[in-house]
């Protein structure tokens, strides 16, 4: 199967003056329709794996391929319409608009690259909506929601433009357990109905041994890559 | 034997808990089969045929579990024959101790294992399923096996199996050799010595082969 990501000897330093390297020659390549998960102690630099998978955040030095594409080699604006097209996240916190609603949220991301919103992404959003069961809430300003409602909104959002991957940081981490499973199945739906590929960090050992690959970071190295 | 597990298979799909005893018994005491050639060739084949729910089938869960007991009783009902057997052959005096990593419940093909390492002159001290760390640990020191062996069913547990075998070995002091074993490694053998395996083991006949470098050993 074609590989959707492709990371190439990634290393990764912060600081100037005082650097820190977290991440140390990381090759790992995710398949097309995967469900992966990436495990590991707090600090082991999982969410700066997946800020530099997502193209938010450049690494040291190795190579990022997204959809085949070589992406160290892009302008800034060739980026972020690759970025735009290609990929949807989800944090922990979930970054709404608050002065908009949820539906207008959900839109957001096709707004960004297009003037009108047609008939099809109108129902399309409805769709997600209906999805993520928002329905009844679709036009509640998003601080007028409860935490899980949020946070089904943010995956609404990240679905938006039907992209190939989803890289999602802790989705359910402020969740609790009955919300994770409902969020847990929708990921799974969208998985399984689009074929989109996922990349999921959690602490949710529940939420872990779901996923059809589990990828352990430690110290800023890849320790065990286990698959179903 | 294809024609014994055709004939086993025939009970076991009706869930007939009876005659799938019944068979067992009657081919082992009159030697239409031996009890590594049940397991082997019928009671896993059987225990495979089960192993995956298609997600439109709501009954297949408590059937699966319905099922799974039908082999643990098979597998309980024979060991009479196994006590019978052991009495002919020459002990080693090398003990295992069996156990699964907590949360995994997949005992079964471990229970068999057990009852191989016992027909092979080994002394068995099975514990069995979801044993916590701590108390793998303590039994090992109390009984200070040669051996360890653990069973992986779900390849999540792969991350509990390494903290295991960590605490084990601290425990020890890495005099003892770790046996693994299970459809978790399938797919995953490249984790294998990661996770602080020695040896794997997959078939009746890898044990007869343990034995035989056991015996090499004691005799020089
Ligand atoms: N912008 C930054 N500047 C300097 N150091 C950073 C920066 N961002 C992260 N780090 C450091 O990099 C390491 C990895 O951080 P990262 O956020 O990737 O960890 P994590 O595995 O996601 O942890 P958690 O489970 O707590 O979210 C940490 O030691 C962190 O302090
Ligand atoms: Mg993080």
């Amino acid at each position: 199967m074609a590989n959707m990501i492709e990371l190439k000897k990634i290393d990764k330093v912060y600081g100037e003056k005082i650097k820190t390297q977290v991440l140390f020659g990381i090759d790992l390549k995710f398949e097309e329709k995967g469900f992966n998960s990436i495990i590991g102690e707090s600090g082991s630099g999982k969410s700066t794996l997946l800020n530099i998978i997502g193209t938010l955040d450049k690494p040291t030095s190795g190579q990022v391929f997204i959809d085949g594409k070589r992406t160290d080699t892009l302008s800034k604006s060739e980026l972020a319409v690759l970025r735009n097209k290609t990929m949807g996240f989800i944090f922990q916190f979930h970054y709404l608009l608050p002065e908009f609603t949820a539906k207008e949220n959900v839109l957001m991301p096709y707004r960004i690259q297009n003037y009108n919103i047609t008939r099809e992404i109108d129902k399309w959003a409805d769709e997600l909506l209906e999805l993520t069961g928002l329905t009844k809430v679709k036009n509640n300003l998003a601080t007028d929601m409860s935490g899980g409602q949020q946070q089904r909104t943010a995956i609404a959002r990240a679905l938006i433009n039907k992209p190939k991957i989803i890289l999602a940081d802790e989705p359910t981490g402020n969740l609790d357990s009955d919300t994770s499973e409902t969020i847990y199945s929708i990921l799974r739906d969208i998985n399984e109905n689009y074929k989109t590929t996922f990349v999921i960090i959690t602490h949710d050992k529940r939420i872990a041994e779901k996923t059809d690959r589990i990828i352990e970071i430690k110290d800023g190295k890849i320790n065990m890559d286990v698959k179903r | 034997m294809e024609k014994y597990k055709l004939e086993f298979m025939n009970y076991f799909n009706n869930n007939n808990k009876d005659e799938c005893v019944n068979f067992t018994l009657n081919g082992i005491i009159n030697n239409f089969f031996t009890i590594p050639q049940l397991y082997e060739d019928i009671l896993t084949p059987a225990l495979y045929s089960i192993d995956e729910c298609p997600e439109n089938d709501q009954d297949c869960i408590w059937q699966e579990h319905v099922k799974t007991s039908i082999v643990k009783t098979v597998i309980e009902c024979v060991y009479p024959e196994i006590i019978k057997q052991k009495k002919e052959i020459k002990q080693l005096g090398i003990k295992v101790v069996l156990a699964c990593p907590e949360q995994e419940y997949h005992e079964v093909g471990l229970r068999m294992i057990s009852d191989f390492f016992t027909l092979n002159g080994y002394e068995s001290v099975y514990i069995g399923s979801n044993t916590p760390r701590d108390q793998v640990s303590l039994a090992i020191e109390k009984e200070t096996p040669k051996y360890a062996a653990i069973s992986v069913t779900d390849y999540y547990l792969l991350f509990e199996t390494q903290k295991l075998i960590k605490e084990i070995r601290r425990k020890s002091k890495d005099s003892i050799k770790i046996i693994l074993g299970g459809s978790a490694f399938q797919k995953n053998m490249n984790s294998f010595n990661l996770i602080g395996g020695d040896i794997y083991l997959k078939s009746y006949g890898d044990i007869v082969k343990l034995k035989e470098d056991d015996l090499n050993e004691i005799s020089i």
